[in-house]
Protein backbone atom coordinates (compact mmCIF):
# COMPACT_ATOMS: atom_id res chain seq x y z
CA UNK A 1 0.00 0.00 0.00
CA UNK A 2 3.02 1.99 1.22
CA UNK A 3 4.42 1.66 -2.68
CA UNK A 4 0.81 3.02 -4.35
CA UNK A 5 0.62 5.99 -2.22
CA UNK A 6 4.21 7.29 -3.28
CA UNK A 7 3.91 6.57 -7.09
CA UNK A 8 0.08 8.13 -6.59
CA UNK A 9 1.47 10.62 -4.63
CA UNK A 10 3.78 11.93 -7.59
CA UNK A 11 3.06 15.75 -8.96
CA UNK A 12 0.76 16.63 -11.31
CA UNK A 13 3.58 17.77 -14.20
CA UNK A 14 5.94 14.63 -13.36
CA UNK A 15 3.29 12.02 -14.20
CA UNK A 16 2.38 13.88 -17.27
CA UNK A 17 5.68 15.21 -18.38
CA UNK A 18 7.54 11.77 -16.90
CA UNK A 19 7.09 9.93 -20.03
CA UNK A 20 7.46 12.24 -22.17
CA UNK A 21 11.33 12.86 -20.58
CA UNK A 22 11.98 9.17 -20.65
CA UNK A 23 11.13 8.92 -23.82
CA UNK A 24 12.73 11.97 -24.52
CA UNK A 25 16.38 10.42 -23.49
CA UNK A 26 15.55 7.03 -25.25
CA UNK A 27 15.31 8.73 -28.59
CA UNK A 28 18.37 10.45 -28.00
CA UNK A 29 20.01 7.36 -27.23
CA UNK A 30 18.84 6.02 -30.21
CA UNK A 31 19.89 8.42 -32.59
CA UNK A 32 23.05 9.86 -31.79
CA UNK A 33 24.75 6.83 -32.77
CA UNK A 34 23.21 7.15 -36.25
CA UNK A 35 23.46 11.11 -36.22
CA UNK A 36 27.34 10.64 -35.43
CA UNK A 37 27.79 8.24 -38.07
CA UNK A 38 25.90 10.35 -40.68
CA UNK A 39 28.09 13.61 -39.43
CA UNK A 40 31.25 11.49 -39.42
CA UNK A 41 30.46 10.49 -43.33
CA UNK A 42 31.22 14.36 -43.75
CA UNK A 43 33.72 15.15 -42.03
CA UNK A 44 37.23 15.70 -44.10
CA UNK A 45 39.93 13.38 -42.20
CA UNK A 46 41.60 15.95 -39.63
CA UNK A 47 37.87 17.16 -37.91
CA UNK A 48 37.04 13.26 -37.81
CA UNK A 49 39.72 12.30 -35.59
CA UNK A 50 39.69 15.09 -33.28
CA UNK A 51 39.12 14.96 -29.58
CA UNK A 52 37.40 16.28 -28.10
CA UNK A 53 35.01 15.05 -31.29
CA UNK A 54 33.75 18.16 -33.10
CA UNK A 55 30.34 19.05 -33.91
CA UNK A 56 31.17 22.31 -36.53
CA UNK A 57 33.20 21.36 -39.31
CA UNK A 58 33.60 21.90 -42.65
CA UNK A 59 31.34 19.40 -44.06
CA UNK A 60 32.94 17.23 -47.53
CA UNK A 61 30.64 14.81 -49.63
CA UNK A 62 34.65 13.68 -50.53
CA UNK A 63 34.29 9.71 -48.98
CA UNK A 64 30.63 9.45 -50.87
CA UNK A 65 32.09 10.09 -54.23
CA UNK A 66 35.47 8.29 -53.20
CA UNK A 67 32.81 5.67 -52.77
CA UNK A 68 31.91 4.89 -56.34
CA UNK A 69 34.34 6.96 -58.19
CA UNK A 70 37.88 6.32 -56.49
CA UNK A 71 39.49 2.69 -55.58
CA UNK A 72 37.77 -0.43 -54.86
CA UNK A 73 34.33 1.28 -55.67
CA UNK A 74 31.30 -0.14 -54.07
CA UNK A 75 29.28 -0.26 -56.88
CA UNK A 76 29.60 -3.79 -58.12
CA UNK A 77 28.72 -5.06 -54.16
CA UNK A 78 26.07 -2.86 -54.38
CA UNK A 79 24.74 -4.43 -57.76
CA UNK A 80 25.30 -7.83 -56.12
CA UNK A 81 23.66 -6.93 -53.10
CA UNK A 82 20.35 -5.69 -55.04
CA UNK A 83 20.29 -9.29 -57.45
CA UNK A 84 20.38 -11.45 -54.31
CA UNK A 85 18.11 -9.18 -52.43
CA UNK A 86 15.52 -9.65 -54.86
CA UNK A 87 16.29 -12.99 -56.00
CA UNK A 88 15.50 -13.82 -52.13
CA UNK A 89 12.20 -12.04 -51.26
CA UNK A 90 10.81 -13.02 -54.94
CA UNK A 91 11.86 -16.80 -53.85
CA UNK A 92 10.46 -16.03 -50.73
CA UNK A 93 7.14 -14.15 -51.25
CA UNK A 94 6.07 -16.51 -54.07
CA UNK A 95 6.84 -19.70 -51.96
CA UNK A 96 5.65 -18.48 -48.84
CA UNK A 97 2.26 -17.02 -50.39
CA UNK A 98 1.40 -19.96 -51.92
CA UNK A 99 2.58 -22.46 -49.03
CA UNK A 100 1.04 -19.48 -46.05
CA UNK A 101 -2.32 -20.17 -47.34
CA UNK A 102 -2.18 -23.86 -47.75
CA UNK A 103 -1.20 -23.57 -44.01
CA UNK A 104 -4.10 -21.43 -43.24
CA UNK A 105 -6.88 -23.31 -44.89
CA UNK A 106 -5.52 -26.80 -44.44
CA UNK A 107 -7.18 -29.12 -42.59
CA UNK A 108 -5.09 -31.84 -40.96
CA UNK A 109 -4.88 -32.91 -37.25
CA UNK A 110 -1.35 -32.37 -36.07
CA UNK A 111 -0.93 -28.96 -38.33
CA UNK A 112 0.04 -27.26 -35.16
CA UNK A 113 3.23 -29.67 -35.03
CA UNK A 114 3.38 -28.67 -39.38
CA UNK A 115 3.48 -25.01 -38.18
CA UNK A 116 6.18 -25.29 -35.70
CA UNK A 117 8.76 -27.94 -37.71
CA UNK A 118 8.35 -25.02 -40.47
CA UNK A 119 9.33 -22.28 -37.93
CA UNK A 120 11.74 -24.21 -36.10
CA UNK A 121 13.82 -24.66 -39.46
CA UNK A 122 14.52 -21.06 -38.91
CA UNK A 123 15.98 -21.46 -35.43
CA UNK A 124 18.66 -23.15 -36.31
CA UNK A 125 21.74 -21.06 -35.73
CA UNK A 126 23.52 -19.55 -38.80
CA UNK A 127 26.80 -21.69 -38.24
CA UNK A 128 24.96 -24.70 -37.76
CA UNK A 129 23.08 -24.08 -41.37
CA UNK A 130 26.69 -22.64 -43.18
CA UNK A 131 28.70 -25.73 -41.77
CA UNK A 132 26.99 -28.13 -44.25
CA UNK A 133 26.00 -25.79 -46.66
CA UNK A 134 29.19 -24.75 -47.20
CA UNK A 135 29.83 -28.61 -47.88
CA UNK A 136 27.39 -28.68 -50.21
CA UNK A 137 28.14 -26.12 -52.09
CA UNK A 138 31.43 -27.03 -52.70
CA UNK A 139 30.60 -30.50 -54.49
CA UNK A 140 27.35 -28.30 -56.47
CA UNK A 141 30.01 -25.48 -57.38
CA UNK A 142 27.14 -22.89 -55.96
CA UNK A 143 29.91 -21.08 -53.93
CA UNK A 144 30.96 -17.97 -55.48
CA UNK A 145 27.25 -17.64 -57.31
CA UNK A 146 24.69 -15.20 -56.80
CA UNK A 147 21.69 -18.41 -56.99
CA UNK A 148 23.75 -20.21 -53.73
CA UNK A 149 23.48 -16.83 -51.69
CA UNK A 150 19.95 -16.45 -52.72
CA UNK A 151 19.05 -20.13 -51.81
CA UNK A 152 20.93 -19.76 -48.27
CA UNK A 153 19.19 -16.33 -47.51
CA UNK A 154 15.53 -18.06 -48.61
CA UNK A 155 16.35 -20.87 -46.23
CA UNK A 156 16.12 -17.99 -43.42
CA UNK A 157 13.33 -16.07 -44.61
CA UNK A 158 10.84 -19.02 -46.17
CA UNK A 159 9.81 -19.94 -43.02
CA UNK A 160 9.04 -16.92 -41.85
CA UNK A 161 7.37 -15.97 -44.95
CA UNK A 162 4.98 -18.88 -44.71
CA UNK A 163 4.13 -17.71 -41.00
CA UNK A 164 3.78 -14.36 -42.10
CA UNK A 165 1.41 -14.77 -45.17
CA UNK A 166 -0.50 -17.46 -43.22
CA UNK A 167 -1.27 -14.96 -40.87
CA UNK A 168 -2.07 -12.67 -43.11
CA UNK A 169 -4.76 -15.43 -45.06
CA UNK A 170 -6.10 -16.12 -41.99
CA UNK A 171 -7.89 -12.79 -41.52
CA UNK A 172 -9.45 -13.58 -44.78
CA UNK A 173 -13.03 -14.86 -44.68
CA UNK A 174 -13.69 -18.45 -45.59
CA UNK A 175 -17.06 -17.46 -46.21
CA UNK A 176 -15.90 -14.93 -49.24
CA UNK A 177 -14.18 -17.75 -51.07
CA UNK A 178 -17.45 -20.37 -50.34
CA UNK A 179 -19.31 -17.76 -52.03
CA UNK A 180 -16.75 -17.55 -55.43
CA UNK A 181 -16.77 -21.48 -55.09
CA UNK A 182 -21.01 -21.78 -55.48
CA UNK A 183 -20.42 -19.09 -58.43
CA UNK A 184 -18.58 -22.07 -59.80
CA UNK A 185 -14.73 -21.07 -59.10
CA UNK A 186 -12.62 -23.64 -58.87
CA UNK A 187 -10.17 -23.72 -55.23
CA UNK A 188 -7.68 -22.20 -57.81
CA UNK A 189 -9.35 -19.58 -58.79
CA UNK A 190 -11.32 -18.64 -55.33
CA UNK A 191 -7.47 -18.63 -54.08
CA UNK A 192 -6.51 -16.83 -57.23
CA UNK A 193 -9.05 -14.51 -57.60
CA UNK A 194 -10.60 -13.59 -54.12
CA UNK A 195 -8.03 -13.89 -51.63
CA UNK A 196 -5.16 -13.17 -53.27
CA UNK A 197 -5.81 -9.81 -54.02
CA UNK A 198 -7.03 -9.11 -50.21
CA UNK A 199 -3.43 -9.62 -49.06
CA UNK A 200 -1.39 -7.92 -51.32
CA UNK A 201 -0.60 -5.49 -48.19
CA UNK A 202 0.79 -8.63 -46.98
CA UNK A 203 2.85 -9.58 -49.66
CA UNK A 204 4.93 -6.39 -49.63
CA UNK A 205 5.23 -6.54 -45.99
CA UNK A 206 6.44 -10.33 -46.17
CA UNK A 207 9.34 -9.00 -49.07
CA UNK A 208 10.43 -6.09 -47.27
CA UNK A 209 11.63 -7.89 -44.22
CA UNK A 210 12.82 -10.48 -46.27
CA UNK A 211 14.84 -7.63 -48.66
CA UNK A 212 16.03 -6.57 -45.17
CA UNK A 213 17.44 -9.81 -44.19
CA UNK A 214 19.14 -10.64 -46.90
CA UNK A 215 20.51 -7.25 -47.49
CA UNK A 216 21.78 -6.95 -44.13
CA UNK A 217 23.26 -10.78 -43.96
CA UNK A 218 27.06 -10.45 -43.31
CA UNK A 219 27.98 -14.27 -42.58
CA UNK A 220 26.03 -16.30 -44.97
CA UNK A 221 27.73 -13.77 -47.23
CA UNK A 222 31.32 -13.75 -45.89
CA UNK A 223 31.09 -18.01 -46.33
CA UNK A 224 29.78 -18.19 -49.65
CA UNK A 225 30.76 -15.59 -51.45
CA UNK A 226 34.09 -13.80 -53.35
CA UNK A 227 35.54 -11.35 -55.12
CA UNK A 228 32.53 -11.60 -58.32
CA UNK A 229 29.22 -11.94 -55.66
CA UNK A 230 30.63 -9.91 -52.42
CA UNK A 231 27.42 -7.62 -51.04
CA UNK A 232 27.91 -4.45 -49.19
CA UNK A 233 28.29 -5.59 -45.50
CA UNK A 234 31.37 -7.40 -47.04
CA UNK A 235 32.39 -4.25 -48.69
CA UNK A 236 31.93 -2.51 -45.35
CA UNK A 237 33.86 -5.04 -43.25
CA UNK A 238 37.28 -4.72 -46.06
CA UNK A 239 37.36 -1.33 -45.27
CA UNK A 240 38.43 -2.48 -41.85
CA UNK A 241 42.71 -3.52 -43.13
CA UNK A 242 45.85 -4.39 -41.63
CA UNK A 243 46.82 -0.62 -41.59
CA UNK A 244 44.29 0.61 -40.00
CA UNK A 245 40.35 1.57 -40.73
CA UNK A 246 39.20 4.13 -43.60
CA UNK A 247 36.63 5.19 -40.99
CA UNK A 248 35.30 8.07 -43.73
CA UNK A 249 34.49 5.19 -45.86
CA UNK A 250 33.30 3.35 -43.47
CA UNK A 251 30.71 5.96 -42.35
CA UNK A 252 29.82 6.53 -45.47
CA UNK A 253 29.25 3.17 -47.26
CA UNK A 254 27.52 2.79 -43.77
CA UNK A 255 24.88 5.25 -44.35
CA UNK A 256 24.66 4.01 -47.68
CA UNK A 257 23.46 0.45 -46.63
CA UNK A 258 21.44 1.84 -43.68
CA UNK A 259 19.48 4.41 -44.93
CA UNK A 260 16.95 2.42 -47.82
CA UNK A 261 16.43 -0.24 -45.02
CA UNK A 262 15.32 2.62 -42.29
CA UNK A 263 13.30 3.84 -45.18
CA UNK A 264 11.25 0.41 -45.75
CA UNK A 265 11.61 -0.08 -41.73
CA UNK A 266 9.31 3.19 -41.35
CA UNK A 267 7.35 2.78 -44.48
CA UNK A 268 6.04 -1.04 -43.28
CA UNK A 269 6.04 -0.27 -39.55
CA UNK A 270 2.37 -1.46 -38.86
CA UNK A 271 3.17 -4.27 -40.55
CA UNK A 272 7.22 -5.14 -39.02
CA UNK A 273 5.88 -6.63 -35.00
CA UNK A 274 3.53 -8.72 -37.33
CA UNK A 275 7.17 -9.79 -40.03
CA UNK A 276 9.47 -9.74 -36.81
CA UNK A 277 7.31 -11.89 -34.61
CA UNK A 278 6.36 -13.72 -37.35
CA UNK A 279 2.23 -13.02 -37.04
CA UNK A 280 2.68 -14.22 -33.27
CA UNK A 281 1.97 -10.65 -32.53
CA UNK A 282 -0.87 -8.73 -34.26
CA UNK A 283 -0.93 -4.90 -34.15
CA UNK B 1 2.57 -37.60 -64.05
CA UNK B 2 0.56 -34.84 -62.78
CA UNK B 3 1.46 -35.01 -59.09
CA UNK B 4 5.37 -34.56 -60.02
CA UNK B 5 3.90 -31.82 -62.09
CA UNK B 6 2.53 -29.45 -59.17
CA UNK B 7 5.50 -30.61 -56.52
CA UNK B 8 7.43 -28.66 -59.08
CA UNK B 9 5.43 -25.54 -58.09
CA UNK B 10 3.45 -24.81 -61.21
CA UNK B 11 0.38 -23.98 -60.09
CA UNK B 12 -0.91 -21.98 -62.73
CA UNK B 13 -2.02 -25.03 -64.60
CA UNK B 14 -4.34 -26.39 -61.86
CA UNK B 15 -7.33 -27.55 -62.81
CA UNK B 16 -10.40 -29.09 -60.91
CA UNK B 17 -10.53 -31.95 -63.34
CA UNK B 18 -6.86 -32.76 -62.27
CA UNK B 19 -7.01 -31.86 -59.05
CA UNK B 20 -9.36 -34.26 -58.02
CA UNK B 21 -7.07 -36.99 -59.63
CA UNK B 22 -4.60 -36.27 -57.20
CA UNK B 23 -4.33 -38.15 -54.01
CA UNK B 24 -4.06 -35.25 -51.70
CA UNK B 25 -5.98 -32.03 -50.55
CA UNK B 26 -5.15 -28.54 -52.74
CA UNK B 27 -4.41 -26.98 -49.85
CA UNK B 28 -1.58 -29.67 -49.54
CA UNK B 29 -0.42 -29.32 -52.81
CA UNK B 30 0.26 -25.85 -51.85
CA UNK B 31 2.36 -26.24 -48.90
CA UNK B 32 4.22 -29.19 -50.69
CA UNK B 33 6.63 -26.92 -52.76
CA UNK B 34 7.37 -24.89 -49.59
CA UNK B 35 7.83 -27.99 -47.49
CA UNK B 36 10.07 -29.72 -50.07
CA UNK B 37 11.91 -26.73 -50.04
CA UNK B 38 13.04 -26.85 -46.33
CA UNK B 39 12.72 -30.37 -45.95
CA UNK B 40 15.75 -30.17 -48.89
CA UNK B 41 17.29 -27.44 -46.96
CA UNK B 42 16.88 -28.27 -43.25
CA UNK B 43 17.23 -32.25 -43.15
CA UNK B 44 20.10 -32.66 -45.03
CA UNK B 45 22.30 -30.34 -43.52
CA UNK B 46 21.42 -31.80 -40.96
CA UNK B 47 22.05 -35.13 -42.12
CA UNK B 48 25.43 -33.87 -43.67
CA UNK B 49 26.06 -32.18 -40.26
CA UNK B 50 25.68 -35.19 -37.87
CA UNK B 51 27.61 -37.33 -40.62
CA UNK B 52 30.67 -34.68 -39.99
CA UNK B 53 30.96 -34.61 -36.65
CA UNK B 54 31.82 -37.89 -36.36
CA UNK B 55 34.65 -37.39 -38.95
CA UNK B 56 38.00 -36.02 -40.00
CA UNK B 57 37.37 -33.94 -42.63
CA UNK B 58 40.63 -32.71 -44.74
CA UNK B 59 40.46 -30.51 -47.92
CA UNK B 60 44.75 -30.96 -48.17
CA UNK B 61 46.50 -32.05 -49.64
CA UNK B 62 43.87 -33.94 -51.06
CA UNK B 63 39.99 -34.21 -49.71
CA UNK B 64 39.66 -36.89 -47.65
CA UNK B 65 37.03 -37.96 -45.08
CA UNK B 66 38.26 -39.75 -41.77
CA UNK B 67 36.04 -41.74 -39.92
CA UNK B 68 36.92 -41.05 -35.57
CA UNK B 69 34.00 -42.04 -33.88
CA UNK B 70 32.93 -40.38 -30.67
CA UNK B 71 36.24 -39.00 -31.64
CA UNK B 72 35.36 -34.63 -32.04
CA UNK B 73 32.86 -35.45 -28.72
CA UNK B 74 35.29 -36.29 -26.68
CA UNK B 75 37.55 -33.22 -27.79
CA UNK B 76 34.94 -31.35 -27.02
CA UNK B 77 35.03 -32.63 -23.56
CA UNK B 78 37.96 -31.58 -22.48
CA UNK B 79 38.21 -28.50 -24.87
CA UNK B 80 38.36 -25.60 -22.22
CA UNK B 81 38.17 -22.85 -25.23
CA UNK B 82 34.60 -24.36 -25.72
CA UNK B 83 32.92 -24.52 -21.94
CA UNK B 84 34.71 -21.01 -21.89
CA UNK B 85 32.49 -19.79 -24.97
CA UNK B 86 29.33 -21.56 -23.44
CA UNK B 87 30.23 -19.77 -19.78
CA UNK B 88 30.50 -16.11 -22.23
CA UNK B 89 27.25 -17.13 -24.08
CA UNK B 90 25.59 -17.50 -20.80
CA UNK B 91 26.31 -13.99 -19.69
CA UNK B 92 25.64 -12.33 -23.15
CA UNK B 93 22.41 -14.04 -23.49
CA UNK B 94 21.49 -13.92 -19.53
CA UNK B 95 22.51 -10.02 -19.53
CA UNK B 96 21.32 -8.87 -23.00
CA UNK B 97 17.73 -10.80 -22.10
CA UNK B 98 17.41 -9.23 -18.66
CA UNK B 99 18.41 -5.69 -19.79
CA UNK B 100 16.11 -5.33 -23.43
CA UNK B 101 13.20 -6.80 -21.42
CA UNK B 102 13.37 -4.80 -18.30
CA UNK B 103 14.18 -1.54 -21.19
CA UNK B 104 11.39 -2.79 -23.47
CA UNK B 105 9.00 -2.98 -20.92
CA UNK B 106 9.50 0.42 -19.31
CA UNK B 107 9.33 2.26 -22.77
CA UNK B 108 6.43 0.38 -24.13
CA UNK B 109 4.79 1.30 -21.09
CA UNK B 110 5.87 4.96 -21.24
CA UNK B 111 4.71 4.83 -25.13
CA UNK B 112 1.35 3.43 -24.29
CA UNK B 113 1.23 6.96 -21.72
CA UNK B 114 1.76 9.44 -24.13
CA UNK B 115 -1.17 11.03 -26.09
CA UNK B 116 0.89 12.57 -28.62
CA UNK B 117 4.05 11.52 -30.48
CA UNK B 118 4.04 8.25 -30.19
CA UNK B 119 3.72 7.11 -34.28
CA UNK B 120 7.16 9.56 -34.29
CA UNK B 121 8.55 8.01 -31.19
CA UNK B 122 8.17 4.52 -32.58
CA UNK B 123 9.39 5.88 -35.94
CA UNK B 124 12.61 6.62 -34.11
CA UNK B 125 13.09 3.17 -31.96
CA UNK B 126 12.66 1.31 -34.39
CA UNK B 127 15.15 2.27 -37.15
CA UNK B 128 18.07 0.65 -35.28
CA UNK B 129 16.65 -2.64 -36.05
CA UNK B 130 16.46 -2.12 -39.89
CA UNK B 131 20.55 -1.56 -39.45
CA UNK B 132 22.77 -4.05 -40.58
CA UNK B 133 24.77 -5.92 -38.21
CA UNK B 134 28.06 -4.92 -39.94
CA UNK B 135 27.15 -1.86 -39.82
CA UNK B 136 26.13 -1.69 -35.94
CA UNK B 137 29.11 -3.43 -35.53
CA UNK B 138 31.67 -0.63 -37.07
CA UNK B 139 29.94 1.94 -35.73
CA UNK B 140 30.31 0.92 -32.07
CA UNK B 141 33.48 0.05 -32.48
CA UNK B 142 33.83 3.66 -33.94
CA UNK B 143 32.26 5.41 -31.04
CA UNK B 144 34.20 3.19 -28.44
CA UNK B 145 37.36 3.86 -30.04
CA UNK B 146 39.77 4.79 -27.49
CA UNK B 147 41.30 7.61 -29.23
CA UNK B 148 38.61 9.65 -30.94
CA UNK B 149 35.68 7.81 -30.26
CA UNK B 150 32.56 10.14 -29.62
CA UNK B 151 31.22 7.44 -26.28
CA UNK B 152 34.90 7.48 -25.13
CA UNK B 153 34.88 10.81 -24.54
CA UNK B 154 31.74 11.39 -22.89
CA UNK B 155 32.92 8.49 -20.08
CA UNK B 156 36.27 10.15 -19.76
CA UNK B 157 34.98 13.08 -18.86
CA UNK B 158 32.96 11.52 -15.76
CA UNK B 159 36.27 9.61 -14.97
CA UNK B 160 35.44 6.48 -16.74
CA UNK B 161 38.39 4.61 -18.67
CA UNK B 162 40.72 7.51 -18.80
CA UNK B 163 43.25 5.88 -20.97
CA UNK B 164 41.47 2.27 -20.92
CA UNK B 165 40.41 1.21 -24.14
CA UNK B 166 36.76 -0.18 -23.55
CA UNK B 167 36.92 -3.02 -25.81
CA UNK B 168 40.52 -3.82 -24.61
CA UNK B 169 39.47 -4.63 -21.30
CA UNK B 170 37.52 -8.15 -20.45
CA UNK B 171 34.68 -7.08 -18.75
CA UNK B 172 33.81 -4.17 -20.69
CA UNK B 173 34.12 -5.37 -23.95
CA UNK B 174 31.60 -8.10 -22.89
CA UNK B 175 29.16 -5.36 -21.31
CA UNK B 176 29.97 -3.31 -24.76
CA UNK B 177 28.95 -6.44 -26.66
CA UNK B 178 25.42 -6.58 -24.49
CA UNK B 179 24.93 -3.06 -24.59
CA UNK B 180 25.58 -2.37 -28.52
CA UNK B 181 22.80 -5.49 -28.74
CA UNK B 182 20.40 -4.21 -26.13
CA UNK B 183 20.82 -0.85 -28.38
CA UNK B 184 19.97 -2.89 -31.29
CA UNK B 185 17.39 -5.28 -30.48
CA UNK B 186 15.04 -3.74 -27.66
CA UNK B 187 13.06 -1.79 -29.89
CA UNK B 188 11.76 -5.30 -31.07
CA UNK B 189 10.75 -6.13 -27.17
CA UNK B 190 8.81 -2.72 -27.30
CA UNK B 191 6.82 -3.34 -30.46
CA UNK B 192 5.98 -6.91 -28.96
CA UNK B 193 4.97 -5.69 -25.53
CA UNK B 194 3.61 -2.60 -26.66
CA UNK B 195 0.72 -4.45 -28.82
CA UNK B 196 -0.29 -6.38 -25.92
CA UNK B 197 -0.01 -3.57 -23.60
CA UNK B 198 -2.79 -1.67 -26.05
CA UNK B 199 -4.87 -4.85 -25.56
CA UNK B 200 -5.37 -4.43 -22.22
CA UNK B 201 -8.95 -3.66 -21.75
CA UNK B 202 -8.93 -0.24 -20.01
CA UNK B 203 -12.43 -1.64 -17.46
CA UNK B 204 -9.33 -3.44 -15.90
CA UNK B 205 -7.47 -0.90 -15.02
CA UNK B 206 -10.63 1.07 -13.91
CA UNK B 207 -12.00 -1.55 -11.36
CA UNK B 208 -8.34 -2.02 -9.85
CA UNK B 209 -8.62 1.67 -9.40
CA UNK B 210 -11.72 1.25 -7.55
CA UNK B 211 -9.93 -1.29 -5.74
CA UNK B 212 -7.50 1.32 -4.68
CA UNK B 213 -4.36 0.24 -6.43
CA UNK B 214 -2.70 2.82 -8.19
CA UNK B 215 0.90 3.09 -10.13
CA UNK B 216 3.44 0.76 -9.40
CA UNK B 217 0.36 -1.88 -7.54
CA UNK B 218 -1.69 -1.48 -10.53
CA UNK B 219 1.23 -2.21 -13.65
CA UNK B 220 2.26 -5.48 -10.89
CA UNK B 221 -1.61 -6.59 -10.25
CA UNK B 222 -2.98 -5.91 -13.78
CA UNK B 223 -0.64 -5.15 -16.41
CA UNK B 224 2.56 -7.37 -15.98
CA UNK B 225 0.66 -10.90 -15.32
CA UNK B 226 -1.53 -9.55 -18.65
CA UNK B 227 2.03 -9.26 -20.50
CA UNK B 228 3.06 -13.06 -19.80
CA UNK B 229 2.25 -14.03 -23.10
CA UNK B 230 4.11 -11.09 -24.97
CA UNK B 231 7.11 -11.38 -22.58
CA UNK B 232 7.31 -15.28 -23.53
CA UNK B 233 7.49 -14.39 -27.05
CA UNK B 234 10.09 -11.88 -27.06
CA UNK B 235 12.27 -13.59 -24.73
CA UNK B 236 11.91 -16.64 -26.80
CA UNK B 237 12.52 -14.41 -29.95
CA UNK B 238 15.34 -12.47 -28.71
CA UNK B 239 17.32 -15.64 -27.19
CA UNK B 240 16.94 -17.32 -30.53
CA UNK B 241 18.37 -14.39 -32.18
CA UNK B 242 21.07 -14.01 -29.51
CA UNK B 243 22.21 -17.95 -29.81
CA UNK B 244 22.38 -17.39 -33.78
CA UNK B 245 23.75 -14.44 -34.89
CA UNK B 246 27.39 -13.42 -34.06
CA UNK B 247 28.64 -10.54 -36.78
CA UNK B 248 28.22 -7.99 -34.47
CA UNK B 249 30.83 -9.40 -31.87
CA UNK B 250 32.99 -10.52 -34.77
CA UNK B 251 33.16 -7.09 -36.52
CA UNK B 252 33.84 -5.44 -32.99
CA UNK B 253 35.85 -7.62 -30.94
CA UNK B 254 36.41 -10.50 -33.04
CA UNK B 255 36.23 -12.66 -29.80
CA UNK B 256 39.01 -10.91 -27.81
CA UNK B 257 40.45 -9.43 -25.45
CA UNK B 258 41.42 -13.06 -24.85
CA UNK B 259 38.12 -15.26 -25.82
CA UNK B 260 36.32 -12.74 -23.31
CA UNK B 261 33.55 -12.49 -25.96
CA UNK B 262 33.88 -15.05 -28.29
CA UNK B 263 30.03 -16.74 -28.05
CA UNK B 264 29.51 -19.90 -28.77
CA UNK B 265 28.36 -18.80 -32.74
CA UNK B 266 31.66 -17.57 -33.48
CA UNK B 267 33.66 -20.10 -31.58
CA UNK B 268 32.20 -22.67 -33.87
CA UNK B 269 32.13 -20.89 -36.80
CA UNK B 270 36.34 -20.12 -36.59
CA UNK B 271 36.27 -23.95 -35.79
CA UNK B 272 34.42 -25.18 -38.85
CA UNK B 273 35.32 -22.47 -41.43
CA UNK B 274 38.40 -20.38 -40.27
CA UNK B 275 40.61 -23.39 -38.73
CA UNK B 276 38.61 -25.66 -41.73
CA UNK B 277 38.00 -28.16 -38.89
CA UNK B 278 34.51 -29.10 -40.36
CA UNK B 279 34.01 -32.46 -38.41
CA UNK B 280 34.66 -30.77 -34.71
CA UNK B 281 32.67 -27.40 -35.80
CA UNK B 282 29.97 -29.88 -36.65
CA UNK B 283 29.89 -31.49 -33.44
CA UNK B 284 30.58 -28.33 -31.15
CA UNK B 285 27.67 -26.83 -33.45
CA UNK B 286 24.97 -29.88 -33.14
CA UNK B 287 25.28 -29.60 -29.60
CA UNK B 288 24.68 -25.44 -30.36
CA UNK B 289 21.63 -26.08 -32.33
CA UNK B 290 20.63 -28.72 -29.40
CA UNK B 291 20.85 -26.21 -26.85
CA UNK B 292 18.70 -24.00 -29.06
CA UNK B 293 15.96 -25.90 -29.82
CA UNK B 294 15.84 -26.98 -26.06
CA UNK B 295 15.91 -23.30 -25.29
CA UNK B 296 13.18 -22.43 -27.96
CA UNK B 297 10.77 -25.67 -26.85
CA UNK B 298 10.78 -24.06 -23.31
CA UNK B 299 9.86 -20.91 -24.12
CA UNK B 300 7.08 -21.91 -26.39
CA UNK B 301 5.97 -24.60 -23.70
CA UNK B 302 5.30 -21.01 -22.18
CA UNK B 303 3.61 -19.36 -24.68
CA UNK B 304 1.43 -22.36 -25.34
CA UNK B 305 0.76 -23.65 -21.45
CA UNK B 306 0.72 -20.14 -20.16
CA UNK B 307 -1.92 -17.74 -19.34
CA UNK B 308 -3.34 -17.49 -22.70
CA UNK B 309 -2.77 -17.85 -26.31
CA UNK B 310 -2.13 -14.90 -28.47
Amino acid sequence: MSKSTASSGLPGPVRRYGPYAFLGVVAIWTLLPLFWMAISSLKIRRSMFEFPPTIFFDPTLQYYVDMFMGSNPVTPFLINSIIVALGTAVLSVSLGTVGGYGLSRLDLRGKKHLAFWIISTRMAPIVVVVIPLFYLYSYLNLLNTHLGLIIAHTTFNLPFAIWLMRSFFDEVPEALEEAARIDGATKWEAFRKVSLPLVWPGMGATAIIAIVFSWNDFIFALIFTSNATQTMPIAASQLVTQTGTLWGRVMATGVVILLPMVTFGVIVKRHLVSGLTMGAVKE
Amino acid sequence: MPTDAYVGGEPEETDQSVLDSVPISFEMLLLLPSIATLAVLSIIPLVVMIYLSFHEVNFTPVNEVIFLGFGNYTQMAADGNFWNSWRVTLFYVAGSLGLQLGLGILIAVMLHRVSRGENLLTSIIIMPMMIAPVVVGLLWQFLLDPSFGLYTYMLNQVGLFVDQPILANSTSALVSIIIMDTWQWTPLVVLIILARVKSIPQHLYEAASVDGATGITQFRHVTLPLLKPAIAIALLLRSMDLMRYFAKVFITTGGGPSSSTKVIGLYVYERALRFFNLGYGSATGLVLLIVTILMGLMFVETIMGGAGDE
